[in-house]
């Protein structure tokens, strides 16, 4: 039986809206994923720790306080410290367009800024973890 | 991805006791109100009771207004909510803002300084000034308030979670302009429950969190009788996701949890529910919006009276501020936002509220800009003194379809609310995360629908345009990096320039009163006096109280 794709949606720093983020948890469950929700208030290790224990395909990260990119950042040094810069980071939330270039060089694999589809994002996922 | 309603009310199971849209799923949409109440095609003199015709403004149950002449008498307060990067930068926008026609300040404060963390704590530095002004200290506070007297203006804090401690340096700052305790006037938010439910800035578990409001309170309704100690939210809870009507009864579950606390120290009602404020907003729903004011002020009332037997009609008097349903500002053709801010408006002022503030066309970027604020203020202005809808007392009384919509969301929270109440109460039911997993299956639920395009937001699913975000993304408000030097600047001066001695000793003496019983109002004065830092004070109280992590409810 293939492996279902492995997700951990976690929010980083101190921002505490989180509907969105528990949204897409039950959405991406809907589409047959494995999807661990952090909770609030990560620290870029706490991140990284956790994706590495879950072994997860794909990291997602969700801001809206406007801190995405310098946690990002973080995040993604965690992620290859840890041992596990070949998990995808995606990013989602409040994303201003004038920031994506910046996520993009950092190596962020997507970007959902609000707004976008459940379709997209599910297809986004399945190609990333397929590629 | 395409889920019916069908596929939804099997996916998602309903927890009994619980009302809410999808306990509704056979009917008809457009039969539902907002938060599911179910509607008729018409209403005649059948659907109401022939005796609310004797009900008048200023009588209890207040269900027409709290006061008899209302906005002939009074306005509203026009309150935007604002404050960004240092207190110096916020000081100039405050002042900008009152001469532009704002009545009282609504200091949006940072999330370091909401979490209890200095601003150069790793975790926090990305976050310095970002969605509110970032506090140290007493010197960023003074900074805040320089040339604004204390004595003539209102302010509102968003606080909880370190309330006590900004409460505790607006205090010393009042005292340096010679403004006493009893004299000043504003809000803390101090609702620490919703916290654990929605927008997530606490520090301490449910137990200590519950001592700190109760000690707010406390000291509040002995030393400084004018100041509101605690503004119950409802608001934060639709953020998250909760129906209307849901915010309403968790909001009230969540009051009735505080009263005990203060009933228990001892005090009766009527010695401090006379300065509760509360919070809620308006949404898409025009007439549900109304109502809900409507019913909440009866329900209150009620509860007051007949629960914590209060004599005084002011204790019975809902005092309520309210905003508008900031999730719904679009990114998608901004300016379409002005119209959805224009009718929150016009249904605060018809159902009633004593203060407003409303989301800004720009919300959904960033926080608002110079602006957008100013147009939201153009609109409260419009409705206040152009509309003529302030001539006439709760002019929709008597209308069948608002009195019984009225009725129906009164009911509905009588269910809601004694539910919570009678299987352990609201903090319980936080700890179980019983609020949180219901709020978050209603947001699945709404979302659902407006990706599927069964509700309509007009630009963003509707009527869409080719515009892309970066278009809109040159009113964004600007953010300064330089923000975090400037804190962390001020952080090193204020250690090099406070007597170490007594600060250590402040912070000793709120550690020993932490771990006593007494109210920490005062120790948290003298700490603050001697300008211990935000961070400095909660780890002390961490180390008294522990930290908490709710459960997410996914």
């Amino acid at each position: 039986m293939q492996r279902k794709i492995r997700v951990l949606i976690a929010k980083p720093g101190l921002d505490g809206h989180d509907k969105g983020a528990k949204v897409l948890v039950n959405v991406l469950r809907d589409a047959g994923m494995e999807v661990i929700y952090t909770g609030l208030h990560q620290t870029a290790e706490m991140v990284a720790r956790a994706a590495v224990q879950e072994d997860v395909d794909i990291v997602g990260l969700s801001y809206l306080s406007g801190a995405h990119i310098g946690l990002t950042q973080e995040v993604i040094n965690a992620l290859k410290e840890a041992g596990a810069d070949h998990m995808k980071v995606i990013v989602g939330g409040n994303i201003p367009e004038r920031d994506f270039s910046q996520l993009d060089t950092m190596g962020v694999a997507a970007i959902f800024a609000g707004g976008s589809s459940y379709d997209d994002i599910i297809g986004t996922f399945n190609d990333l973890v397929a590629a | 991805m395409s889920v019916t309603k069908e596929e939804i009310a099997g996916k998602i199971k309903v927890e009994a006791g619980w009302k809410g849209r999808q306990d509704f799923n056979d009917t008809n949409e457009n039969d539902l109100s907002y938060s599911g109440i179910p509607l008729k095609p018409f209403y005649t003199a059948d659907d109401v009771d022939p005796s609310i015709g004797q009900n008048r403004p200023g009588d209890y149950p207040f269900t027409r207004g709290i006061h008899e002449g209302m906005y002939r008498d009074r306005l509203w307060t026009r309150r935007q909510y604002a404050g960004f990067g240092t207190g110096k930068d916020s000081n100039k926008w405050f002042k900008d803002l009152m001469a532009a026609g704002q009545m009282g300040l609504s200091v949006a404060l940072d999330l370091p300084t909401q979490m209890g963390m200095d601003s150069t704590d790793p975790l926090g530095k990305h976050e310095v000034g970002r969605v509110g002004v970032a506090i140290d200290s007493l010197a960023d506070m003074e900074e805040l308030f320089d040339g604004i007297p204390l004595d003539k203006v209102s302010t509102s804090f968003t606080i909880n979670g370190t309330a006590a401690i900004i409460l505790a340096m607006y205090l010393v700052t009042a005292e340096k302009q010679n403004v006493p305790p009893e004299k000043i006037r504003g809000t803390v938010q101090n609702d620490i429950l919703k916290e654990f439910v929605a927008r997530g800035c606490y520090l301490f578990p449910p137990k200590e969190s519950m001592r700190l409001v109760g000690d707010i309170i406390e000291y509040s309704i002995t030393k400084a009788p004018k100041f509101n100690p605690i503004s119950i939210a409802g608001a934060h809870m639709k953020s998250a996701g909760a129906t209307m009507v849901q915010c309403d009864a968790y909001k009230f579950a969540n009051a009735i949890a505080y009263c005990d606390e203060v009933v228990k120290r001892g005090y009766s009602i009527d010695q401090f529910a006379h300065q509760f404020s509360w919070l809620s907003c308006s949404n898409r729903d025009f007439f549900e919006s109304i109502c809900r004011l409507r019913a909440m002020r009866t329900f209150w009332a009620k509860t007051a009276k007949e629960r914590y037997n209060s004599q005084n009609p002011k204790t019975q008097q809902l005092r309520i501020h309210m905003g508008g349903d900031t999730d719904s500002m679009t990114f998608e053709r901004p300016m379409a936002n002005i119209g959805r801010i224009a009718l929150y408006c016009l249904s605060n002022v018809l159902g009633g509220c004593q203060s407003m503030q409303l989301p800004c066309y720009d919300e959904a970027y960033e926080i608002p800009t110079e602006d957008a604020i100013q147009n939201a203020l153009d609109v409260q202005m419009t409705v206040a003194y152009e509309s003529g809808v302030t001539k006439v007392v709760d002019p929709l009384a008597g209308s069948y379809f608002v009195e019984n919509l009225t009725q129906s969301i009164l009911d509905e929270l009588d269910v809601v609310v004694n539910d919570i109440v009678e299987t352990g109460g609201a903090v319980k039911w936080i700890e179980d995360g019983r609020l949180q997993r219901k709020i978050a299956q209603e947001a699945y639920l709404w979302e659902e629908r407006i990706k599927s395009g069964k509700e309509v937001m007009v630009g963003a699913n509707f009527a869409r345009d080719d515009k892309s975000r970066a278009e809109y993304e040159t009113m964004m408000h600007p953010y300064s990096e330089e923000t975090y030097d400037y804190q962390a600047n001020s952080i090193k001066k204020v250690k090099e320039h406070r007597n170490e001695a007594k600060t250590q000793a402040a912070l000793a003496a709120l550690k020993t009163a932490a771990d006593g019983e007494g109210n920490l109002m005062e120790p948290l004065i003298e700490a603050v006096r001697e300008y211990a830092t935000v961070g400095e004070i909660c780890d002390t109280l961490k180390a008294s109280f522990g930290t908490f992590h709710a459960p997410t409810g996914v």
